[in-house]
């Protein structure tokens, strides 16, 4: 009671300019007071959205595989090694080599066996599932060319479903020529098409550079706090070797062999990182022509010609390649009739080589 | 056995409840039915309870004695020879005998053995037909004791009465001697795993790395359990999730509470519950597989080292899990408040908001208060979401970009895996779950005593 009468100060106006502003003040304050409330539960009711959406997209793709619709000729002698015709005979067949043949017609260029294992090595070893269950399920269709689906393999599946990398399409703005059809090809553009892609690279470059330097640091964070056992470790050896005790010996021992060798391993880490990251600095800071483009790099890819070109590397107005399929033509393209394809996620992404640390198995 | 055993005390019951209702009935037809004390009905359930209360008490001292009289029985009858030496000997000795017993297996096994086997198949015949009829004679006994107290004037309810109360209390007694049973049992692991650690090193140590060597010569033979990095790892988390979900859920309960419309509340409550039903490995792998990495690449934006396990995901994840613990129990001690209170403040010529400030908040206080320790003991016992997100490693560290470890990943890192019973790495987490449970009652004890001592205040 006596607060109040303190306060509201008797006798004044509640007209006066002062009451109202006060009042003003006030219900600002309930309005903000709302808000917060109202604040409260959208955060609550967003987190639950963001959550739900979360699982659903992640989980989404798990229920979805990636097929290749393939007409394979379905042969006596591979799927039928008895010629019997028998569920038993049938089910010895080798399903598997129709489908590589018909898959391998499609990469005429892909010779050699290490290159072609790697591409049979896109189709799921279960590839073969379906076109035996067809044929087991109907032995007539041997002879025929029968219409198959055969699983990708799980690294080309994530691929497809867009979990490996992003993939962004640039239409060209340019005139571009090539100079062969395949190996080794340079493209010229008529314009400098490629001038923001080097500046791309460049950028690319010193963030790859910084992220680096930031590995370096974390890597010697943690040799520092291995190194810091190394006191103890040696003064548990003197006490060891004082009580003359055997077993107690070795296993001092073989702490502290372990921390130089965890040392002494990140410490060659951090110099190779080093290394990279000096070396990027560099390439950011030349700015002569051409960028070479590495596998630390985002892969750059060229559509032209019903070709792709693989960029080793990238100048404003020129680049060089190595074709993966040999292009129909040594024609000049026309503007937006070919593309740069960038894949975002390096061959060997940052830090792959330094994710087995030793310090990180604690 | 067991089973007629069961079987015979069903019928005993509903017979003798057939019997003593029917005994009942003829007082109520001689006497007339006011002048009796209790129903018919009651006399018929004071027979039955007098019948299978001795029953009961028979089976449940039988069920604690007959194994052991049968066992010791069969293991007298070995010769002494084959008699064993220690708890280890004997368990293998026993399984022979059961074997012998079933008549799973009578070839291969020693003459001493056998007759041994042969001997405890019988005692164990003879306990289960001294289980029936001594069931049944002990029922015999009780209904005749029962039957003869029946007249008119007999007080049969109140019997009654006085035997569901027994049962009742044997109940809630079970339930206490459990919960005491768990504190002692984690007691004398704790003090065992002190008689090999010094208790001060453990609850001061700065150190926390629980690596014994299964062999003599391994590296890290030697383990050190300071616990501390695990309490301030605990610490800092429970921080970040009381700090999410003490504002939110407040201002969630206050909205809920004071301002939302009938519809609205009928929408927002039952989402907030949801967030509640969410299983906590669902929360746990998206604070790993995506709130954490989201962390880190802003933080990498920002220029700031973050590992990829913050204690700031799994923090942030685990505050939203308990929004709607304090939120709900919040907006029921809100609800609770007296529109008096409020009518009278709205009179005072207040706002909503300073009415709320002023008045109900602090009518509700002892409430909030006991929401948000209940909050706090469900952050410091989650384990789910820290073993995920948070890490193992246990870094003395109160940065929250780092990750840290809880008491509870480390107790579940501790028993998960191999490993003798006896050694301090396995007792030291026992060790740990006494001092959570220590935590946990104190948050508790301290809830309990604010909600006494201002409950009545505004009533």
């Amino acid at each position: 009671m006596t607060e109040m009468t303190a306060v509201s100060g008797l006798g004044q106006r509640v007209d006066a300019d002062e009451a109202r502003a006060r009042v003003r003040k006030r219900y600002r304050a309930e309005a903000r007071f709302k808000a917060y409330g109202i604040g409260a539960i959208a955060f609550a009711a967003l987190f639950l959205v963001v959550l739900l959406a979360d699982i659903v997209t992640k989980a989404l793709p798990a229920f979805t595989v990636t097929h290749l619709v393939i007409e394979a000729p379905v042969t006596a002698e591979t799927v039928d090694p008895d010629g019997s015709r028998q569920a038993a005979s049938l089910a010895r067949g080798d399903y598997l080599k129709p489908l590589r043949e018909v898959y391998q017609g499609f990469f005429p260029e892909v010779s050699g066996r290490a290159p072609r294992r790697e591409l049979n090595g896109l189709l799921s070893s279960g590839a073969a599932d379906e076109l035996r269950a067809q044929v087991m399920a109907d032995p007539s269709l041997i002879g025929k060319t029968v219409k198959t689906r055969a699983l990708v393999s799980d690294d080309a599946d994530l691929y497809y479903k867009g979990v490996v990398t992003d993939v962004v399409e640039e239409p060209g703005e340019a005139v571009a020529t090539p100079s062969a059809t395949s190996g080794e090809v340079v493209v010229t553009t008529s314009t400098p098409a490629f001038a923001d892609d080097l500046a791309e690279i460049k950028a690319e470059l010193s963030e790859t550079a910084r992220k680096r330097r930031f590995e370096v640091d974390r890597i010697r964070t943690l040799r520092e706090g291995i190194l810091a056992d190394k006191p103890s470790a040696e003064l548990a050896l003197r006490e060891a070797q004082g009580g003359g005790d055997a077993t107690r010996i070795t296993v001092a021992q073989n702490v502290l062999a372990k921390i130089d060798s965890d040392a002494q391993s990140l410490q060659a880490q951090m110099e190779t990182l080093a290394g990279e990251a000096a070396d990027f600095e560099a390439r950011f800071k030349d700015s002569g022509g051409a960028e070479k483009l590495d596998e630390k790099l985002p892969s750059r890819l060229l559509a032209i010609n019903g070709g792709i070109v693989k960029i080793t590397s990238l100048a404003a107005d020129r680049v060089e390649g190595v074709t993966l399929t040999p292009l129909k033509s040594q024609d000049a393209a026309q503007p937006n009739a070919w593309k740069l394809l960038t894949y975002e996620t390096p061959e060997t992404p940052a830090g792959s080589a330094t994710s087995r640390s030793p310090g990180s198995r604690r | 056995m067991t089973l007629i055993y069961l079987l015979g005390l069903v019928l005993v019951a509903a017979g003798a409840y057939v019997v003593g209702r029917q005994k009942g009935v003829t007082f109520a037809m001689a006497g007339g039915a006011s002048r009796m004390h209790s129903l018919p009905s009651y006399h018929g359930a004071y027979l039955a309870v007098s019948a299978i209360a001795p029953m009961l008490l028979w089976f449940i001292l039988w069920l604690v004695l007959a194994h052991r009289v049968v066992e010791w029985a069969g293991m007298s009858a070995l010769p002494a020879d084959l008699a064993p030496a220690d708890g280890l000997a004997y368990a293998s000795r026993l399984r022979e005998i059961l074997l012998v017993a079933d008549g799973v297996q009578t070839n291969e096994v020693a003459p001493g053995v056998r007759a041994a086997g042969e001997t405890y198949a019988l005692w164990r015949g003879l306990s289960e037909w001294a289980l029936l009829i001594v069931g049944l004679g002990l029922a015999l006994i009780g209904f005749a004791w029962g039957a003869r107290q029946l007249e008119p004037q007999f007080r049969a309810r109140n019997g009654v009465e006085r035997f569901v109360k027994v049962l009742l209390i044997a109940c809630s007694a079970v339930a206490v001697l459990t919960t005491v049973g768990i504190v002692f049992s984690v007691l004398f692991e704790t003090l065992r795993f002190f008689a090999k650690y010094p208790w001060y090193d453990f609850l001061f140590g700065l150190q926390w790395s629980p690596q014994t060597a299964i062999r003599a010569d391994q590296v890290g033979a030697s383990g050190t359990f300071g616990a501390v990095p695990l309490f301030a790892g605990t610490t800092l988390i429970m921080l970040i999730a009381m700090s999410v979900a003490g504002p939110i859920g407040l201002f969630s309960a206050i909205y809920m509470a004071e301002y939302a419309s009938p519809r609205v509340r009928g929408v927002v409550k039952p989402v907030l519950e949801v967030l509640a039903g969410v299983p906590t490995v669902v929360f746990g792998f998206f604070a790993a597989l995506t709130v954490a990495p989201f962390i880190r690449s802003t933080g990498e934006a920002l220029g700031l080292n973050v590992a990829s396990e913050s204690a700031l995901a799994a923090g942030l994840v685990m505050g939203v899990m308990i929004i709607p613990f304090v939120s709900s129990l919040s907006d029921d001690v809100i609800n609770a408040v007296p529109q008096s209170l409020r009518d009278g403040s709205y009179g005072m010529g207040a706002t909503k908001s300073e009415t709320i400030k002023k008045v109900v908040l602090p009518a509700a206080l002892p409430g909030i208060v006991s929401a948000f320790m209940l909050a706090i003991s469900r952050a410091v016992g989650e384990t789910m979401i820290v073993v995920m997100a948070a890490g193992l490693a246990g870094n003395l560290t109160f940065n929250p970009l780092e990750a840290v470890t809880t008491v509870t990943v480390q107790i579940k890192t501790l028993l998960v895996g191999d490993q003798e019973f006896d050694s301090a790495k396995t007792l030291s987490a026992f060790a740990l779950g006494f001092v959570l449970f220590f935590f946990t009652l104190v948050l508790n004890f301290i809830a309990l005593r604010i909600v006494q001592r201002y409950r009545e205040q505004y009533d």
